[in-house]
This record gives structure tokens, sequence and C-alpha cells, in this order.
């Protein structure tokens, strides 16, 4: 094992597993569709043939356009996979941070599902790019973003909004509960625990400060 | 008689045209896109088989799975899979569940699952009728 697959670790290897995970799941309803759209148009002709009447043209090309729409949907999960794959490949990386933010919170949007929220299209108001390790800048804000699901407030949407104000670059999650609220409606469990040890592992070899105890937001601030 | 097939999943394209191909195969199918409506159906509709996507937002497959068998323990339940691991597939029978089927699936395959799950349906049907009866006849004392 290489020095970079070592410092991945556990909470690396949760990450890619889970992903991947997701990523193979989406492929595979993307699959199911065109399977049934493909298997629709195979039983449209066979009652053709057998009722003598012609195909319906309009309908066949509908169904055509659904294929195409689902080969589309896949090949979008494909690339965003490569993407992630290829996060692993540079120890440190000059990164594009809104493009790194769209694709961790595409990626985790199905498991956001499973508490119930929605992961809203990143803001931001200017381009801005760090030296960062790539895999475990995503690792470190999925994990994030995962605690802050159980803590979002009742419209169930979590927003992202990433800002530089004199060299100083910061990612702030909006929407969450306050923390006396947090406090009252979740549990600490043995799994949130190593969650936050993760972070702050993580945060600490990226050289990141995570504020998790400020009220109703959490603040990213980059070196 | 057509059989009555109940079908729950998140990606409503999938159901429109699962039904739709169901359909043409003289199935009577009511689509829900969640476990939610699916368990607010079960309460006042009985159905031949109800089939489960495995993974869904909210609450999954088998979670669904097991609050329907506690409504109705006698549904016949095919678990629908986009990633079937053998752990999943192994809770998913102990749970109750008829039979898992891996997406994407085959239409043959599908309707052969549910027509095994209509005439399992009617013996335990057949059975609990059979027992009323019993129980009457003993109780009355004829």
């Amino acid at each position: 094992m290489n020095g970079q697959i070592e410092g991945l670790g556990n909470a690396g290897l949760n990450y890619f597993g889970s992903m991947s995970a997701s990523i193979a799941h989406e492929i595979k309803n993307a699959l199911a569709i065109t399977n049934e759209n493909a298997g629709l148009m195979e039983d449209l002709s066979l009652m053709a043939i057998k009722s003598g009447q012609p195909l319906d043209p309009e309908r066949i090309s509908r169904l055509s356009g659904k294929i195409m729409d689902q080969i589309k949907r896949a090949d979008s999960i494909v690339k965003k996979m490569s993407r992630f794959a290829h996060s692993v490949d540079d120890p440190v990386k000059q990164i594009d941070l809104a493009e790194i933010l769209e694709l961790t919170l595409d990626l985790g949007r199905r498991s956001a599902q499973a508490y119930g929220v929605t992961l809203e299209p990143v803001k931001c108001d200017v381009p801005v790019s760090v030296q960062t390790n790539p895999f475990m800048f995503m690792n470190l804000l999925w994990l994030v973003v995962k605690s802050a699901c159980k803590r979002v407030n009742s419209d169930k949407k979590l927003e992202l909004a990433l800002s530089k104000d004199q060299q100083v670059v910061k990612i702030t999650i909006i929407n969450l509960e306050s923390l006396d609220q947090a406090k009252q409606t979740q549990q600490k469990d043995e799994a949130s625990i190593r969650q936050e040890e993760e972070i702050v592992n993580i945060a600490s070899f990226l050289n990141i400060t995570v504020d998790m105890a400020q009220d109703k937001k959490i603040i990213f601030t980059l070196p | 008689m057509s059989e009555k097939i109940l079908l729950i999943d998140d990606e409503t394209e999938f159901l429109e045209i699962m039904a739709e191909r169901m359909q043409n195969r003289g199935m009577d199918v009511t689509t829900v896109s969640s476990p939610k409506e699916a368990l607010a159906k079960v309460v006042d509709e009985t159905y031949d088989a109800i089939i489960v996507d495995l993974m869904m937002p909210e609450m999954d497959g088998l979670q669904t799975l097991k609050a329907l068998k506690k409504i109705n323990p006698d549904v016949q339940i095919i678990m629908l899979t986009g990633h079937a691991t053998v752990e999943k597939g192994i809770e998913a029978m102990k749970l109750g569940a008829m039979d898992l089927l891996e997406k994407p699936a085959d239409m043959n395959s599908l309707s052969e699952k549910i027509h095994k799950a209509k005439a399992r349906k009617m013996i335990l049907v057949e059975k609990k009728t059979e027992e009323k009866i019993k129980n009457i006849i003993s109780s009355k004392g004829w």
C-alpha cells in the first residue's frame, strides 16, 4: 500500500465505498428504465404484429427519446464517477472549489435523501481555487454535510455558500437548527462520535478549520 | 381473473413504464412512489403481490417490508433491487419476502414470480376460510 492510500484511513475507505455503492445504484436505475422502455417497444411491436395494426410512430419516437434521456443520465453519472475516482490521483492539487463542492453534493444527493434532506446547488459569487488533497477534502465536506443533515431545519433544504474575502475562503452551511434545538433532537451515538472524530482528524490534516459550534450554521475556513 | 399488484418505487418514470407493461399483460396495477403511500393503500386494499424497491429515501425497502408485513402478515412481497448484496437478500427473505429480483428485471421472470405470489396468496386465503368454517362449526356444536 502506498502512503496516499494509507492516508485515507477508515473514513476514506468508508466514503469511497458508500459513494461507489450509491453511484452503482443510480446507474442500475438508469439501466432499469432503459430496459423497461426497450421492453415496451418490443411489447408494442409484438402487439402490432398480432393485431395487424400499425405501430404509432409518435409513441415509438417518445419511447426512444426516453431511452436517450436515460443514456445521457447514465453518462453523466459515469463522468462524475470518473472525476471521483481520479480524486485520489494527486496528494495535493489546485482545485476549483465550486466545482468540487458541486461534485461532492451530486454524489451525496441520494444519501441525503435518506435523511429526507434536499441538497441545494452551491451559492458562489466569485471563482475560488485552493491547493489541497482533493479526495480528503471531499471526504471532509461530505462528513460535515452528513452531520448537518441531522440538524437541518424544518424545510429540509441544506444550502452551501462559498465566499472569499481578502484571501480568506469560507464555506458556510446554512439552514440548520439552532444548537439548543439540535441538542434536544440529536442523540450522540457511537457512530456520530466517531464521525466527529474523523472530521477533526481530516480537518487537522488538511489545515482546515471547521466550526460546528456556530448557531444555525457550520463554517469551514480554508488556509 | 387478473393479478392485483402494488408497485412501489421512488423512480416515477420506472413506475409508469413498468405499470404499462404489466397492464399489457392483463395485470391490475397500482403505483406509488413512497413507502408511506403504500402503507396507507395496504390498510384498505388487498393485493396478490407487492413489488418493492429495496432502496428508497424516507424508508428503505427492508423497513417497508417489515411495515407491510405488520399490517398484513399474509401479503406476498417481491423485492426489486439495484444492488443486491447476499446479506440484504437473506435479510429480506428472513423478514418474509417471497422473492428478490435484481434490476434491470426480466419481465418474464417477474410475471412468473407474480403468478406464484397469487397462487400462494390463494392457498393462504383458502386455509384461513377453512379454519373460520371449522371454528364456526365447532363453536355452534351442530
